[in-house]
């Protein structure tokens, strides 16, 4: 995969003169030429196209899908301000989201909501491990189109934390944490996390934990805004039945009263897994296991082959080896698989499942057992050319929707993947071999460095 | 894909003048044995979604069988003659596309989506399952295994859910969706091979069944191989079901359920009726805005003066169903505040319900209402998936498919007397139930 800048070098020399010259900018923006020149790619399957167009302007990456076919506009904002960026306080970033639509400088929650709604428009904000995501779903007509854009604009200049309203969305948080805390799965994950990424950002659950969200403060909301959420690292994709010069203004607009943001988008390298078995009580009839470590970052060319691979062993639904051993011929599991999350720096390869707690040391022993095997033979050629197959097939699905297209443009955006990612998508995937599959298992994964953990009355 | 122009478009333009958007165009057929298709072309993106759907589910079970419909479900992945054990599986799987199916009170429903030219073989397959299924004791056994991990994942093991559980079997007495769609414990346990197989025989006919097909496709096509692949299945006798509307409340039930947990969580109900049953149908799209003016979206009335104005909840929902089989329930849920007791909220809830019936809502909540409506309709049309499931879910219970855009036309008409109305019919205290989910303390510990 090409690195960012030999694709997109007017990234890197924004990037450049922002931060050596930001003085100067900042006078000098209002001449400074906003149009960065538009480019665009075709998307074809073997059955059909779509077409994406994509910009820079002012440091931010814009790309625009038109759909015209109905008459729905979808608007994703991203920017790097997810759990990463929590530092000492986990659950700043998800509150920082939040909070956007619940008050402005000169608007309370009722009126913000209300005009999303009057015109049918759905509005949310909500954040992951590496950014924070806007999503606005509205009609395409101007009255919608102009009031929600208007209003989403407004939330991104304005957004304040006024006191009342702070206190509030803690105390909400805080109830989430609870739930979490009721559910074993959700708790299996956390403690998942803070093993195989100890002394790392992603180490900490995204909705934060009891004492530093309590210990959190408005201005420190404030603070995180004004730093991450700028214009110079902001993504938009935008879809619908919209022109792109329509798509141009929403996107100039929505920019224009950003701040330029200096902070470190930097996310540090995650440290060598080292083995860890933990297993934490908890008055639930089923002991929930994960059993993984950190593998791989978006981006990685290597994706591909490790993609196929564990799509045999554990993540196509229904068939895999593991559900195969696991559920089929045993019956120990409803759910069980293995799973690769891509993250800007490596996320975690994860097999879980849940099993009645006196068969937990079996079901594991049967996990450990197929991975073994599955690490020393590898899967057979039927078995990958069945995988292809699916996942192939899954990929016209995966880009059916406005929505779906709309999220993925805004992740090969952030994520820097190159604007022919779907165009290569299946032909990544043809070309994957048996040796490819071996070599990336071997090396992105070591089973003695895995991280145990399981969570109910019994311990594996 | 996406650069074709179709009568669809033109009905957008339409729209833009004023009217309601209209469903893309969508083909009927039945073959001679009973069985009903209907094809929606949705022509955006090369991929089509299949499923069939069966009329039967948790609400025709009665207890000792609990669970069957489901339990069945799951049997129906195991191969059948044809297509022995997992090859059946492997087949579907290998054409590209996810697939599963779902169970719930009134149905039982089995979806692949898939590239557009693997329909044939999809038809093919869910034809040859209707009829032929074929497991083993041991098979059965095992899986039935997998179902009670299934039931203790959702249900078990999840204090709200357990809590849901015993709400609806209290809120209604002698209605059989008091029955948990996944079935009671004992009941699970001690389902056998040979029920599942009456259940299917009993239920598994071209003429209890429909076929719902939507995406890029011909219509004469998908109707070309639907009838080479389900002609030759015969007709059965399917039993006639008779209603069991629930009986009419004598007053206030409540219950505690004690769990370890951190949350409390309060649950009120009210028997309501459904479009199918109401002696006045006018009701149903009136409580239907009624449930939005309370829940549809952050500045309807939970969000403005539960979560924000007097701060007394975490959360707050308002639930109704109105395209079911029988009467049902019109159910809010709401979590209290950190600081907030569950009497504290559960009065605040009781003061909105006093507040819809003493004054009609605003003419902005209720245009505001009817808005959110006419843009969900078109949002859901970005899925394929979620239009095949609103034609299946609707055809299975009794009514047409297009009671979905005229329930649309009715909800436009709805108006602020009608909404006070039905709040004043059916919100009374003798009709309500309450359960609380009661946390206990959670013992956790690391080792």
């Amino acid at each position: 995969m090409l690195p960012w800048f030999k694709k997109h070098p007017e990234k890197v020399i924004i990037g450049f003169i922002l931060v050596i010259l930001l003085p100067a900018i900042l006078v000098a923006q209002h001449f400074w030429p906003h149009d960065g020149a538009t480019k665009s790619t075709r998307v074809s399957t073997e059955q059909g196209l779509f077409e994406i167009h994509y910009w820079q302007e002012n440091g931010a990456t814009i790309a625009f899908v038109p759909l015209p076919e109905l008459p729905i506009v979808d608007i994703h904002v991203l920017f790097p301000a997810g759990s990463a960026y929590d530092k000492e306080t986990p659950g700043l970033a998800y509150l920082t989201a939040q909070m956007i639509g619940e008050g402005t400088k000169t608007q309370d929650a009722q009126s913000i909501y209300e005009t999303f709604e009057n015109v049918g428009a759905q509005f949310s904000a909500s954040a992951s491990r590496d950014y924070a995501a806007l999503s606005l779903r509205t009609l395409s007509d101007n009255k919608p189109l102009e009031t929600s854009m208007e209003m989403l604009r407004h939330l991104l200049a304005e957004t304040t934390f006024e006191a009342s309203n702070f206190a509030r969305e803690r105390n909400r948080l805080l109830a989430a944490i609870k739930m979490r805390e009721q559910s074993a799965g959700d708790m299996a994950s956390q403690a998942f996390f803070e093993e195989a990424y100890a002394g790392h950002p992603y180490a900490t659950p995204v909705t934060g934990t009891q004492d530093a969200v309590e210990a959190l403060t408005a201005a420190d909301l404030e603070n995180f805004f004004r730093s991450y959420y700028t214009k110079n690292n902001a993504v938009i994709a935008i879809s619908g039945d919209i022109s792109l010069h329509q798509a141009r203004k929403i996107a100039s607009d929505l920019l224009e009263e950003l701040p330029i943001g200096l902070a470190d988008t930097q996310i540090p390298l995650v440290p060598r897994a080292q083995a860890k078995k933990e297993h934490i009580k908890f008055p639930s009839t089923q002991t929930h296991i994960l059993f993984g470590m950190p593998a791989m970052a978006k981006g990685n060319p290597d994706f591909f082959a490790f993609s196929v691979g564990n799509h045999v062993l554990g993540a196509n639904p229904l068939v895999s080896q593991l559900f195969n051993i696991v559920r089929d011929q045993h019956g120990l599991a409803y759910s069980v698989g293995s799973h690769l999350i891509t993250l800007k720096q490596p996320g975690p390869f994860i097999i879980n499942l849940q099993t009645r707690g006196n068969e937990a040391k079996k079901a594991m022993a049967l996990v450990e057992k197929t991975l073994d095997a599955y690490m020393k033979n590898g899967p057979s050629k039927e078995e990958i050319k069945d995988a292809k197959a699916n996942i192939n097939g899954r990929f016209a699905l995966g880009l059916g929707s406005n929505q779906a297209i709309t999220s993925h443009i805004a992740m090969l955006a952030f994520y820097n993947l190159p604007w022919d990612y779907y165009e290569t998508y299946q032909d990544n995937i043809n070309a994957v071999t048996k040796d490819d599959i071996e070599r990336v298992f071997k090396k992105y994964l070591s089973v003695n460095d895995f991280v145990q953990v399981s969570v109910g009355e019994h311990a594996p | 894909m996406r650069l074709r122009i179709t009568i669809f478009t033109l009905l957008c333009l339409i729209w833009t003048t004023g009217l309601t958007q209209q469903s893309l165009p969508t083909t009927e057929y039945t073959l001679s044995n009973g069985l009903k298709l209907i094809v929606r072309e949705d022509h955006r993106a090369p991929i089509v979604t299949v499923q069939i759907w069966y009329k039967v589910g948790s609400s025709y079970e009665h207890t000792g069988i609990t669970g069957v419909s489901h339990i069945l479900e799951h049997m129906l992945f195991k191969g059948t003659t044809k297509h022995p054990d997992s090859t059946f599986l492997d087949t579907i799987t290998k054409l590209g596309g996810s697939l599963n199916a779902f169970t719930s009170y009134d149905y039982t429903g089995y979806y692949q989506s898939l590239p557009k030219d693997q329909l044939a073989i999809a038809l093919e397959l869910e034809a040859d399952r209707m009829r032929n299924i074929n497991f083993g004791e041991e098979v059965f056994e095992t899986e039935l295994q997998v179902i009670i991990e299934e039931r203790r994942l959702r249900i078990d093991d999840v204090p709200d859910s357990l809590a849901y559980e015993r709400f609806e079997a209290v809120a209604l007495t002698n209605s059989t969706y008091r029955h948990p769609i996944i079935g009671w414990p004992d009941d699970l346990k001690n389902a056998t091979r040979q029920e599942s197989y009456d259940w299917y025989k009993m239920w598994y006919a071209p003429n209890n069944a429909t076929v719902v097909v939507v995406g890029d496709v011909d219509p004469q096509e998908v109707e070309k191989y639907t009838k080479k692949y389900f002609s030759n299945i015969k007709t059965s006798d399917i039993p006639v079901v008779f209603p069991q509307q629930e009986v009419v409340s004598l007053g206030e039930k409540r219950i505690e359920v004690k769990r370890p947990a951190k949350l409390p969580k309060l649950y009120m109900g009210f028997p309501v009726p459904v479009l199918l049953t109401a002696e006045d149908k006018s009701d149903i799209p009136a409580l239907t805005v009624l449930a939005s003016i309370l829940d549809g979206g952050q500045s309807a009335r939970f969000a403005k003066n539960l979560v924000r104005g007097q701060a007394v909840a975490a959360s707050g929902s308002a639930g109704y169903m109105p395209m079911m089989r029988q009467d049902h329930l019109f159910v809010i849920e709401a979590i209290p505040k950190q600081d907030k007791t569950i009497k504290e909220l559960e009065s605040a809830i009781w003061q909105e319900i006093v507040a819809l019936q003493e004054t009609t809502v605003s003419r902005q909540e209720l245009a505001r209402a009817k808005t959110q409506f006419k843009a969900s309709d078109i949002f859901k049309k970005d899925s394929i998936s979620t239009q095949a499931w609103e034609i299946g879910a609707l055809e299975s219970v009794g009514l047409p498919w297009q009671t979905s855009d005229e329930f649309l036309e009715d909800i436009d008409k709805v108006t602020a007397k009608q909404v006070q109305a039905v709040a004043q019919k059916y919100f009374s205290r003798d009709s309500l139930t309450v359960a609380v989910l009661q946390p206990i303390a959670m013992q956790n510990e690391e080792s």
